[in-house]
């Protein structure tokens, strides 16, 4: 794994992003628009999976938008995230707080394509009650952006 | 009293002294401005995707706006009071940084125009505004926030 980090680290990718400010600026820009999406459209989601927002429209209606929300903004933050994560992977993965990060990451990740996404389609077709399931979405996303912002401030 | 006196002032302040000396207030903070700022894009994506014929079609925009503003004005509330904390903390460094006064720029822009011009569309956008005109106002309004979300994270860098 070592090995495999210290080439990731040395690659021409790695090391360009390394070697620019404004390069690692436009992509955390680009990882906190990403982070903005997602948990701002699971945000909306789960309040209307609670029932506090828009309590009167079709749950599948309100949550359209949202879901693709989700997935865009997921495929944002994962994609400028392994960019900025590149020329410092060694370091990063050795800390504790990024590893509780990732951990997060994927529990939120599993949870929303097999529970959270057929939820908030409102077809019923989930055995965990709707506001159950926001308030669990809600609580792993906030986790990960909690664990991005303690990376962030110890890093 | 000037600008810089101001920025003097607030960083000297209790609230300000408070938060720099706790280890947890600041993160604490950030972590509440940072879901108030989830949460406002996630609003106003819900709207501005309305406004652009992407979602809930069948639900008039007028009454989308209507049901969505007290949850805007009140997540608006939380963002600016956690984010004047943050700002006393450091006064004297963002003071001096182009990111937090390009920040504050994005910021008067998007509250002037979320409360002006994107608020008389919402409210005429199915009969008296053009439907090229609605798609723009949402763009407008999604690339606003959208500068206010980046030019706090650049912040960071300089």
């Amino acid at each position: 794994m070592t090995s495999f980090f210290a080439r990731i680290e040395a690659s021409g990718i790695a090391t360009t992003i390394s070697q620019s400010v404004p390069l690692n600026g436009v992509l955390s820009g680009l990882h906190l628009v990403g982070l903005t999406l997602l948990v701002g459209s699971v945000l909306v989601s789960s309040l209307r999976l609670f029932g506090v927002v828009l309590p009167h429209e079709p749950v599948a209606e309100v949550t359209r938008a949202a879901r693709r929300g989700i997935v865009l903004g997921l495929a944002i933050s994962v994609a400028s995230g392994l960019l900025l994560l590149s020329p410092r992977i060694s370091r990063a993965s050795a800390n504790y707080i990024f590893q509780l990060k990732m951990l997060l990451l994927c529990a939120a990740a599993a949870f929303h394509f097999a529970i959270y996404r057929n939820a908030a389609r409102g077809t019923g077709r989930t055995w965990l009650p709707p506001w159950v399931a926001g308030t669990l979405g809600l609580m792993l996303w906030s986790a990960v952006v909690l664990a991005g912002a303690a990376f962030i401030l110890i890093e | 009293m000037s600008v810089l006196s101001f920025f003097q002032w607030c960083a000297g302040s209790a609230l300000g002294t408070a938060i720099r000396d706790s280890r947890w207030l600041f993160p604490v903070i950030e972590a509440v401005h940072l879901l108030g700022l989830a949460l406002m894009g996630g609003l106003v994506l819900l709207v501005d995707m309305r406004l652009m014929g992407l979602s809930m079609p069948r639900k008039p925009v007028a009454a989308l706006a209507r049901e969505i503003q007290p949850w805007l004005i009140g997540t608006l509330a939380v963002m600016l009071t956690t984010g004047v904390m943050l700002y006393t903390s450091e006064a004297m460094k963002l003071y001096y940084n182009g990111a937090f006064w390009m920040k504050m720029a994005f910021l008067v822009s998007a509250i002037v125009y979320t409360f002006t011009v994107r608020r008389a569309v919402l409210a005429a956008a199915e009969t008296r505004v053009r439907p090229v005109w609605v798609k723009l106002v949402a763009l407008v309004s999604i690339a606003l926030w959208a500068g206010v979300g980046i030019g706090g994270r650049a912040i960071g860098f300089y």
